[in-house]
């Protein structure tokens, strides 16, 4: 391991082995703007943890943070045990190689005038300096096929792939680093959704066959469904509810949560006069018929006010109300 | 009488390069129908026409493309129609809320300016006037504070205040139909769900028909009493949402629904499609969707299918459409 950097306190799983990331404590400013206020959370090896959203929550921020991009304020992020806080140097960048990110857009990630070979190659260089160029051609072709991509694809560039390609050239970039943890940033809402599918599936599946443990950053809860084994509810800059993803999603603790999962369309017209059912008080109260819900007068699904931090292991409940102070931004 | 209809719409470009003769057809024999009152759902993904089809409605088209076909609105032919005859139709009898309301206001001018223009462009009247029906209308979109909304700059409010502020001036005019395109898809899930909830409930109010042009399958199922599904710039099936959402006819609307990660249920592999829309779909001699399609046969790839009249007023653009589907 990196002996110079202290390692964390944190006592191993019965298992032994240790997390393969856990922050604690997380503080991470922008000047007087706490945008990680506190959070905490633990990933095992091979775990898939989901932080879910809207915009402003500072889910991307603390992402960035975990990849040793920004340094926090206070607190603590540790990977496999060495904390990445306090790295510097070779032995930081010896742990960013850890961690790989695939991002939202792959156009914008993915060099447009580099070919996809080269695009694979260039992080294989810097993994496995002693490969020879044979050898590392070798790793190239399998790294595509590891994420469905033929040989065909090897000459081409960007413009000549499609979303869903790109994206998967960006998997298999992140993969070339042997990392034990993949953050994910909405990695497939800039795509269609047939194509969505394909890389939800690559995502999974992959996960299964490498062992690789996730950080998916997301908005959409049937994508954080399909991928997470917990997931953390993020809201100005606070963990407002954690668990494992089946309970969080069909037991929803905390009014915001419940505010989220009823805000995902597709149960019907009356169902969204209604208001959805759970965790939506003012449209249920409404009529389920049709017409205007009677208590919905500002619509503002969200309760406001200030977040309670989450005390470990259990639920923090917002004490407001929806409240009828305006739009929620 | 059906409000809008749009029959054997055709969108025409000359081919970018300009190798004489050569076209491209991103829409092609397109037919919709919407009714008074009603909300007529365009699914589809990325190129697949329905934006297009939208413009067309609008007579906003860029100017190299060739629109065949016919746009009626009220039973007036709008394709074709002189620029004046437009320009009164639309803002006025049509109105359109786009997807991303920060660019679709002019950044230099209050909102109040803005509203006045096309308040006292339609209905004329003085500017006081304008103001007081402004302000109507905000507290109408649930914009109460409108004094500070209507002397605010766009970018000093939230993407949805200012989607409902769009929506207000879609409604200033007291319009017949509005075009929304994609008009929640920048917003957050929980402020995305107040809009649907708002136009629902205006819908309601004031009884306009609605195009809503979406890649939101959830969201179509919520807002739209009929839906089509566009691929490849053709409409493979049409029919009241719940059917389509229940029973889908088309091989591909069936793929599209499968691929949706929902919420509640199993999670279980989502149901995806191999390979790519063709590249020159008009070099296709058989189905679109053939090279694509799990149930393709020989047929498909010789013959284009006729669009097959289903039972329950559904329509599907399969050979092998199930008729028994909507029984």
């Amino acid at each position: 391991m990196i002996p110079d950097t202290p390692r964390t306190t944190d006592t191993p799983d019965v298992s032994g082995v240790p997390a393969v990331l856990r922050v604690q404590d997380l503080v991470v400013t922008y000047g007087r703007h706490r945008a990680v206020d506190g959070v905490g959370f633990r990933i095992a090896p091979g775990e898939s943890y989901a932080v879910v959203g809207e915009s402003g929550c500072g889910k991307t921020t603390l992402a960035r943070t975990v990849l040793g991009l920004l340094r926090p304020a206070s607190g603590e992020v540790a990977l496999e045990g060495v904390r990445l806080d306090q790295a510097r140097g070779r032995d930081l960048r010896a742990l960013r190689r850890r961690v790989q990110i695939v991002f939202q857009n792959p156009f914008a990630a993915l060099n447009p005038r580099m070919t996809v070979a080269r695009l694979v190659d260039e992080p294989l260089r810097l993994a496995q300096p002693g490969l020879t160029a044979a050898g590392r051609a070798g790793a190239v072709s399998a790294l595509l096929a590891s994420v469905g991509l033929a040989d065909r694809f090897l000459g081409r560039r960007p413009h000549e792939l499609s979303g869903g390609q790109c994206q998967r050239v960006a998997i298999a970039r992140a993969l070339a680093m042997d990392p034990v943890l993949l953050v994910l940033d909405e990695p497939t809402s800039a795509l269609d959704v047939s194509v969505q599918a394909q890389v939800l599936n690559l995502l999974a599946d992959l996960r299964q066959r490498q062992g690789l443990a996730y950080l998916l950053i997301s908005h959409d809860l049937g994508v954080v469904r399909h991928l997470a084994d917990r997931i953390g509810v993020m809201r100005a800059g606070r963990l407002v509810e954690e668990g494992p993803a089946q309970e969080v999603l069909n037991a929803p603790a905390a009014d915001y949560t419940r505010a989220l999962i009823a805000a995902v369309p597709g149960r019907g017209r009356a169902a969204l006069v209604r208001g959805a059912g759970t965790g939506d008080e003012a449209g249920a109260a409404g009529s389920p018929g049709g017409g205007a819900p009677a208590g919905d007068t500002r619509a503002d699904d969200v309760p406001t006010g200030p977040v309670p931090a989450l005390a470990s292991g259990a639920v923090a409940v917002p004490a407001s109300e929806p409240s009828s102070t305006g739009s929620s931004q | 009488m059906t409000l809008l209809t749009v029959e054997d719409l055709t969108i025409e470009f000359p081919r970018p390069g300009g190798r004489s003769g050569g076209a491209i057809r991103p829409v092609r024999g397109v037919t919709l129908t919407v009714e008074p009152g009603q909300t007529l759902g365009v699914v589809g993904e990325t190129g697949c026409g329905k934006t297009l089809t939208g413009l067309a409605v609008l007579g906003l088209l860029p100017p190299a493309a060739r629109p065949r076909g016919s746009i009626r609105l009220d039973g007036l032919e709008l394709l074709g129609a002189p620029p004046s005859q437009l320009r009164a139709v639309r803002g006025s009898a049509i109105a359109m809320v786009f997807q991303n309301p920060a660019t679709a206001f002019d950044p230099v001018r209050p909102l109040r300016t803005q509203f006045e223009r096309v308040i006292r462009r339609h209905r004329g009247g003085s500017r006081e006037q304008a103001r007081a029906r402004a302000a109507k209308l905000l507290a109408e979109v649930e914009l109460h504070d409108t004094d500070r909304v209507l002397s605010s700059y766009p970018h000093q409010l939230s993407g949805g205040m200012l989607q409902r502020a769009m929506i207000a001036l879609a409604l200033s005019c007291e319009p017949r139909l509005i075009i929304a395109d994609e008009s929640t898809s920048a917003l957050d899930v929980t402020v995305a769900q107040q809009v649907r909830r708002l136009l629902l409930r205006l819908q309601h109010a004031h009884g306009f028909g609605v195009l809503f042009i979406t890649h939101n399958l959830g969201e179509a199922r919520d807002l739209c009493d009929r839906v089509a599904v566009l691929y490849a710039g053709e409409v493979v099936e049409t029919g009241p949402v719940e059917d389509v959402f229940t029973a889908p006819a088309h091989p591909y609307t069936k793929v599209l629904l499968g691929a949706v990660p929902t919420v509640d249920g199993d999670v279980a592999p989502l149901a995806s499609l191999p390979g790519e829309v063709p590249a020159d779909v008009l070099a296709v001699t058989g189905c679109v969707f053939a090279n694509r399609c799990p149930q393709a046969a020989n047929l498909c790839r010789s013959t284009p299918p006729p669009a097959r009249s289903l039972p329950g007023d559904r329509r599907a653009l399969c050979h092998f459409a199930d008729p028994e589907v909507a029984a």
